[in-house]
């Protein structure tokens, strides 16, 4: 993939734990993860916004329902990785 | 990060939303926890050989994909857990790609797929705790 440079400033607070966490991977590629994140997300906002064109707005106890599967994988992932971890 | 995967149906409700009434209600409020979450949204190239069949079908799921939700490719790690799940599952090959879509799921460290196949996908996650199932 073509890659072009770009000049960025980045709050002085975030600054440290970029370093940290990027480690190894580097602050390109970590930005570059965190950008293209971003933006299928902002791309997503255009998505509900059709559908909320041709449905009318979410149906809010459907919403609870969803956030509570997802919330339920995300508590069942972490206790994966602690398993994992202490194998 | 949990990660919302769409299975044929779920793409295919989301392309025509005013035809497919309650699916379409119930697509629309996972995609609207999925973005409060900063879930990502993504779908298998092997459910893209169903959905798309057909030229206005294929437009419409097209859009979908422009919209943020990334399509995975099939690589040989997950042609090969699709594989072995669908032995286990004792599934036949007719059910190749929903074991792609549960395989995907698997490679990602677990995943919400969304389907209004239940039962086969369920049957494929059965050892698989970290893949949940949400029928449509």
């Amino acid at each position: 993939m073509g890659m072009t440079k770009l000049s960025v400033t980045v709050e002085e607070d975030l600054v440290d734990e970029l370093r940290e966490r990027a480690g190894d991977r580097g602050i390109s590629a970590f930005v570059n993860q965190a950008v293209r994140h971003e933006l299928q997300l902002a791309r997503l906002g255009e998505l509900l916004a059709d559908l909320e064109n041709e449905l009318g707005p979410p149906d809010e106890a459907m919403v609870v329902e969803a956030l509570a599967s997802l919330d339920r994988l995300q508590k069942q992932q972490s206790r994966t990785k602690h398993q994992a971890a202490r194998r | 990060m949990p990660v919302v995967i769409l299975d044929t149906e779920a793409l295919s409700v989301l392309a025509s939303p005013k035809e497919r009434g309650a699916s379409a209600r119930r697509a629309q409020a996972i995609l609207q926890a999925a973005a409060i979450r900063n879930a990502p949204v993504r779908t298998s190239a092997a459910v893209l050989v169903e959905a798309c069949r057909g030229r206005a079908r294929d437009t419409a799921v097209t859009r979908i994909l422009n919209q943020g939700v990334d399509v995975l490719p099939v690589d040989r790690g997950t042609a090969r857990v699709a594989a072995r799940i669908l032995n286990e599952a004792n599934l036949d090959s007719c059910s190749a790609i929903d074991a792609i879509v549960v395989a995907t799921a698997i490679r990602l460290g677990g995943a919400l797929i969304v389907t209004s196949d239940p039962d086969d996908l369920s049957r494929l996650a059965m050892n698989h705790p970290d893949v949940e199932i949400q029928p449509l």
